[in-house]
């Protein structure tokens, strides 16, 4: 389980995004994703995204909103798998406008066990960075024998 | 997070799994979910359940927001018309991907409430997907020992889907 509160230094109008690259794998678009979220006008809104590089799905504060800071939750399953695809389903909400909550799915379709997450800015290192004040937690979950 | 029972569906897969004699020593449970099914039903399934072995009439209710196809979709499964629960997303047995649902379950071992409890539960297929968030209710006051968890269309949980039970102190 990782959770995020986290910022962007993007001066852009728009959202910044999170993404999470898994095994650093930053070249190969086999991630996807359905998002239900709020909209700008605080409709209920659903999104399809296919051929993504990483996991993504977690929207961040950009540094036009004072002292805003977004929360996600991120639950990726069975992730020492080397058996099956990677599911991760995660919820969070933003400070800001555009996509304020969501509830995200996503598949990584990989067989390899998950040794390393990469998280970065989604517009790209060289146009954000990641805030001073983000933090992020990275948990294991146990099950029964281990 | 204490966990408490776990099952994995060997190569046959598995018709349902029962989580029994639960200690009622936590505050809440929680279950997690990644699964799917065996047959081809279109690329979703549901698991279902039930409490303590009540299959009675209006036993269950429950209501879900959720994204499906390209759109947002409330439900609202009420009027405890169920003999059992939603709970949580599976795929099918054409899929690679796997469902996955958190099932967080209320002051399980209370005599003095109905039982509650709140999922959030998802599935990604490359280009259709299932999200949302769950929420039901039993209406019974009885401390939960036994739950059992079934594929609701198909006939078993596929291979190595897996079902954890935790406990929350």
């Amino acid at each position: 389980m990782l959770i995020g509160f986290a910022r962007s230094t993007w001066t852009g109008d728009a959202f910044d995004g999170i993404g999470i690259y898994p095994n650093n794998n930053f070249s190969t678009a086999n991630t996807s994703l359905g998002r239900l979220y709020q909209n700008r006008d605080a409709s209920a809104a659903f999104g399809i995204n296919t051929g993504l590089v990483g996991l993504f799905g977690w929207r961040i504060t950009p540094s036009f909103v004072a002292n805003g800071f977004t929360t996600q939750r991120y639950h990726i399953f069975n992730y020492a798998s080397t058996n099956m695809f990677k599911t991760a389903i995660s919820e969070g909400t933003a400070i800001g406008e555009g996509l304020p909550e969501n509830v995200t799915v996503s598949t990584i379709r990989d067989n390899a066990a998950i040794t390393t997450l990469t998280l970065q800015s989604d517009r790209g290192t060289g146009n954000s960075q990641l805030a001073a004040g983000t933090v992020f937690t990275l948990y294991g979950i146990r099950s029964v024998g281990q | 997070m204490f966990p408490i029972a776990s099952f994995t569906a060997p190569v046959g897969g598995l018709v349902s799994a029962t989580f029994s004699d639960i200690p009622q020593t936590f505050r809440h449970l929680e279950i997690r979910l990644l699964g799917k099914t065996n047959a081809n039903i279109g690329g979703y399934d549901q698991a279902m359940w039930r409490f303590n072995n009540d299959g009675t009439t209006n036993a269950y209710s429950q209501a879900a927001l959720e994204g499906t196809g390209t759109s947002t979709v409330a439900s609202n499964n009420s009027g405890l018309a169920y003999t059992y629960a939603y709970g949580g997303r599976l795929t099918d047995g054409t899929q690679n991907p796997f469902g996955a649902s958190i099932i967080t379950i209320y002051d399980y071992a209370s005599t003095a409430k109905n039982k509650a409890w709140l999922s959030l539960q998802g599935a990604d297929l490359n280009g259709t997907a299932r999200v949302g968030i769950y929420s039901g209710f039993w209406n019974n006051t009885g401390a939960i020992n036994t739950i059992q968890i079934w594929p609701q269309t198909a006939g078993w949980f596929a291979q190595f889907s897996r079902i954890d039970l935790y406990g929350i102190g």
